[in-house]
């Protein structure tokens, strides 16, 4: 009953769920119901206008915390007990957490956002092309959440102590408002990279987010070396 | 699981509407007015066509209201009419109105029936000499949503009710394992 046994350790991580349910109604209550907006006459338009200015901030705090969860606690919040059961290699544990990452943090996003336009106009439901900018924005949430995962990942495995990972990206998101501005470029890159499959800018996405995605994956690089190596020597 | 989902689920019933609610009462200031101004010459060689003064998409909910002033200056005008047609995207429903163009017109006030994203287009027909100049400006206005409070209001009294059943649910359990 070895499924069973998955199936039941990945319900018992999944209570992280509940933190990404509250997310969603927090993403709701920051839209704008009745807002009275330009846009184009289609979903994408409908889905791309479910916009607020606290929604970038609010998806990499979330995101700063699920990696806190999955990479700063002793052996990954279980993930030790699903490389016993499956006989998975470190690596694989790896790509398993960025997936659970991926639906923890792109979901609710995703969620409200579509909630938001068919409660704007339900008759959409029946136009063709529905699935399609759902789909489309579920990508541009995942290419948002995947941008951020290897810095995160990388600073919860390095870090000493959660704690220290958790102040360091909060404050690294209060910079957002200072002199010297997010490194990470939260904004910008919530707004073109959520955007892109909408409209694929990419000689715009490489001029202005270039060196932050080379960095992502140099970030992404180091996070797979640690993560492959085991236990952290300075921890 | 169960009680979880059910929990999620009376949780979405109280919290979306109230979310809503507070839409209605505390409105975003940015996008509750929204407001075009579009100004420009008739090339003299158009008179007598069909020329295109606006068109655009706009998001709208029920009884939002569409105000459209148009002026026409530096001509001699002898006979304009205008058309003025708002197309309600997802349902096809076409809203049309016809009327004469003076110095200074205002198109009928459109107030919207169906919520969602209204195509909406001026077009305008001119006999008369000289070069016409025109300016027109396109408001649109939250309107009452008082409707929308009351059903939002009934939802989450249901999303109350049933997390407070949930809730009682999970006491009485919690008790008998005790």
């Amino acid at each position: 009953m070895k499924l069973l046994k998955l199936v039941k350790w990945y319900l018992g991580f999944f209570h992280v769920w509940a933190f990404s349910l509250a997310l969603f109604f927090a993403y709701v209550f920051t839209y704008d119901r009745f807002a009275i907006l330009e846009v184009s006459p289609s979903w994408d338009s409908l889905v791309d206008s479910a916009w607020s200015l606290q929604e970038p901030v609010l998806m990499a705090a979330h995101a700063a915390l699920v990696a806190a969860v999955l990479f700063s606690f002793e052996e990954g919040e279980g993930y030790s007990y699903l490389r016993h059961l499956t006989g998975a290699g470190r690596l694989q544990v790896f790509a398993a957490k960025w997936l659970a990452y991926l639906l923890l943090t792109a979901l609710p996003l995703a969620a409200a956002r579509s909630l938001l336009a068919v409660s704007w106009d339900y008759r959409m439901l029946a136009r063709p092309g529905f699935a399609q900018a759902l789909a489309k924005l579920l990508a541009g949430a995942a290419l948002q959440a995947s941008y951020l995962f290897p810095f995160y990942a990388f600073w919860a495995l390095a870090s000493k102590r959660a704690t220290y990972f958790v102040v360091g990206a909060f404050l690294e998101l209060y910079l957002l408002e200072s002199f010297w501005g997010g490194p990470l470029l939260v904004y910008r890159s919530h707004l073109m990279l959520l955007r892109l499959p909408f409209d694929p800018a990419l000689g715009w996405l490489v001029r202005d987010l270039g060196a932050r995605i080379a960095a992502s994956l140099a970030h992404l690089v180091a996070a797979a070396y640690l993560e492959a190596r085991g236990e952290v020597k300075w921890r | 699981m169960r009680v979880e989902l059910a929990l999620a689920v009376s949780l979405a019933l109280l919290l979306i509407p109230l979310s809503f609610i507070d839409d209605i009462v505390n409105p975003s200031p940015h996008a509750l007015v929204y407001t075009s101004e579009a100004s420009g010459q008739f090339p003299s060689w158009l008179h007598r066509e069909w020329y295109g003064l606006y068109s655009g998409s706009l998001l709208l909910h029920v009884n939002d209201t569409v105000t459209v002033e148009l002026r026409v200056s530096g001509c001699e005008l002898r006979r304009g009419v205008y058309e003025y047609r708002v197309v309600h995207y997802s349902s096809g429903k076409v809203y049309a109105a016809r009327g004469e163009v003076g110095a200074l017109t205002l198109l009928p006030i459109f107030t919207v029936e169906l919520g969602g994203v209204h195509a909406l287009q001026v077009r305008v027909k001119l006999e008369g000499e000289g070069v016409c100049e025109y300016q027109l400006r396109v408001t649109a206005v939250r309107g009452d949503k008082s409707g929308y409070a009351r059903v939002y209001s009934l939802e989450a009294a249901a999303g109350l009710i049933s997390v407070s059943a949930v809730a009682a649910y999970v006491a009485v359990r919690r008790r008998e394992a005790a």
